[in-house]
């Protein structure tokens, strides 16, 4: 072993060199592979990281959207289901409300046949009554009956009460014109001069009294004085029994009315118009 | 009986002369760069790679993990000198399996030569890192007096280092060279085996000791100076 100072100096330099050609072909090289290397899988990784968060954001995103299509379509659904119940109260109400209208057609249109039906005959039996009325006193007629007939008239005038009394005296008294006795049969003198004594006592003054004679009058008895009226006669008694049938006749409809329970508005306002008549 | 590379010389002039150590010395930086190159041709940086590729990958990420666990700090500075005192006498160490081959660390000029570059290169580290006073300040640390030592303490953990190598090697070749005529069958091949376990481990010795006084050099830590005692032992 000895020390050999060109070796010696040869092996620094080769060593040295062999540190700058290893330096250049092997560490800076692999070190910058590695690094590249590395740095490639932390950016794979982060971008891996990133694109997990961006799939978890388009998850929540989609969760939620999701979510809101869910809660928006029970809305809807609500929604619709009310409608239709609404859409159904509606149609059933119209339905109901047309059922109801024709009803109440039904009812007044059978209500004006009754009616009409009634005034027919209501009509026809005053009618009926009336002229079998008129037959039957025409038949009996007589001088009695007559007579029966001036003194019931000239009783009526001495029963006037005072207001009427009063009344037929300033018409009396107002007027030129003659009072008109009018009867159904020719009054004999002795009758006139009692109707004028009556009438005179009435009106406490003579007037000037003329007599007439019409068939109109079915057996009875009218004063006339100045458009004023006082009458008596079979023909107002049947006039009264024709209003009274009618009468019944009409409080006959408005039980059935009201037994029948639910007549409309209409009907009421109408039968009450017809009582009313 | 004188089994040195040096002895052996090839071609001569003058003062200049062609030893196997110097021609070894070739062979096996020729090697190194002739395999690191054709390797590094084409590198990948995919993580699918050549299996030399992540040979030398697994190397050199393996030195820099143990250059960071001594430093603790940015190995990358450290690693082409370390490196690649650690490549060249394994590889050095490896090749003396190979029959006519004589390994140059078995040379004291060869392991000297080493030694000394470790020896201006703790300096040069610690000026790189502390700057020309920071690092010639630490000499006069803790008072004056202890420049001598300082001075003596370099000198000689550098002819330690030189020695220890070179002995070992040296000591290799020679075991191997004695049972060849003493018993020339089957135990030289034993030694060989050890001899090349011997080399490996001498490898990372020499090259975790230029570390550890590089890094005391530099960050001024004694913790280096324990790992000198551990590893002497």
């Amino acid at each position: 072993m000895q020390m050999d100072w060109f070796t010696f100096i040869a092996q620094v330099v080769n060593f040295l060199i062999i540190v700058v050609l290893l330096k250049r072909f092997l560490y800076d090289r692999i070190i910058t592979v590695m690094d590249k290397r590395e740095k490639r899988i932390s950016e794979r990784l982060q971008e891996a990281e990133e694109s997990r968060k961006q799939a978890e954001d388009e998850k929540d995103r989609f969760e939620e959207k999701s979510r809101d299509l869910d809660s928006q379509r029970q809305e809807r659904l609500k929604k619709a289901e009310e409608e239709a119940e609404a859409e159904r109260k509606q149609l059933v109400q119209q339905a109901r409300a047309e059922i109801e209208q024709q009803q109440a057609q039904w009812r007044e249109a059978l209500q004006q046949e009754q009616k009409a039906f009634m005034q027919e005959l209501r009509q026809s039996l005053g009618r009926q009554v009336y002229a079998l009325s008129r037959e039957l006193l025409q038949d009996l007629a007589n001088e009695d009956l007559e007579h029966r007939i001036i003194h019931v008239f000239i009783e009526r005038l001495q029963e006037l009460g005072d207001d009427e009394r009063d009344e037929i005296m300033s018409v009396v008294a107002d007027s030129d014109e003659p009072v008109m006795i009018r009867s159904s049969f020719e009054i004999i003198d002795e009758q006139r001069q009692a109707i004028k004594q009556a009438l005179a006592e009435l009106i406490k003054k003579n007037h000037e009294v003329q007599f007439d004679s019409s068939e109109d009058l079915i057996c009875g008895i009218e004063m006339r004085a100045n458009g004023r009226k006082l009458s008596w006669s079979v023909g107002g008694y049947l006039q009264n029994v024709e209003e009274r049938i009618s009468e019944v006749l009409k409080q006959e409809i408005a039980k059935e009315d009201s037994s029948s329970g639910k007549a409309d508005k209409n009907s009421k306002a109408s039968e009450k118009k017809r009582g009313t008549n | 009986m004188d089994i040195s590379p040096d002895s052996i010389i090839y071609w001569q002039w003058g003062a200049i002369k062609l030893s196997a150590t110097i021609l070894f010395s070739w062979v096996v930086m020729a090697l190194l760069v002739i395999i690191s190159w054709l390797v590094t041709r084409n590198l990948s940086v995919k993580p699918e790679m050549q299996r030399w590729q992540n040979l030398l990958e697994s190397i050199v990420e393996y030195t820099r993990s143990q250059i960071k666990e001594v430093v603790h700090q940015q190995p990358d500075q450290y690693l082409p000198f370390i490196g690649t005192l650690f490549l060249f006498i394994s590889l050095a160490n490896l090749l003396g399996l190979v029959p006519g081959f004589n390994p140059p660390t078995g040379s004291i000029n060869t392991t000297a030569a080493l030694a000394v570059c470790v020896f201006f290169a703790v300096p040069l580290y610690g000026i790189m890192q502390s700057g020309l006073k920071g690092y010639f300040n630490r000499y006069l640390q803790p008072t004056v007096f202890m420049l001598p030592f300082h001075i003596i303490g370099e000198l000689s953990r550098t002819l330690s280092l030189a020695v220890r190598l070179f002995g070992n090697i040296m000591s290799g070749t020679l075991i191997v060279a004695i049972l060849l005529s003493v018993t020339p069958l089957f135990l030289p091949i034993v030694m060989q085996l050890l001899g090349l376990l011997i080399g490996q481990i001498q490898a990372y010795i020499f090259a975790m000791l230029a570390l550890v006084y590089i890094a005391s050099g530099a960050s001024a830590q004694q913790k280096g100076e324990n790992h000198k005692d551990e590893e002497n032992q």
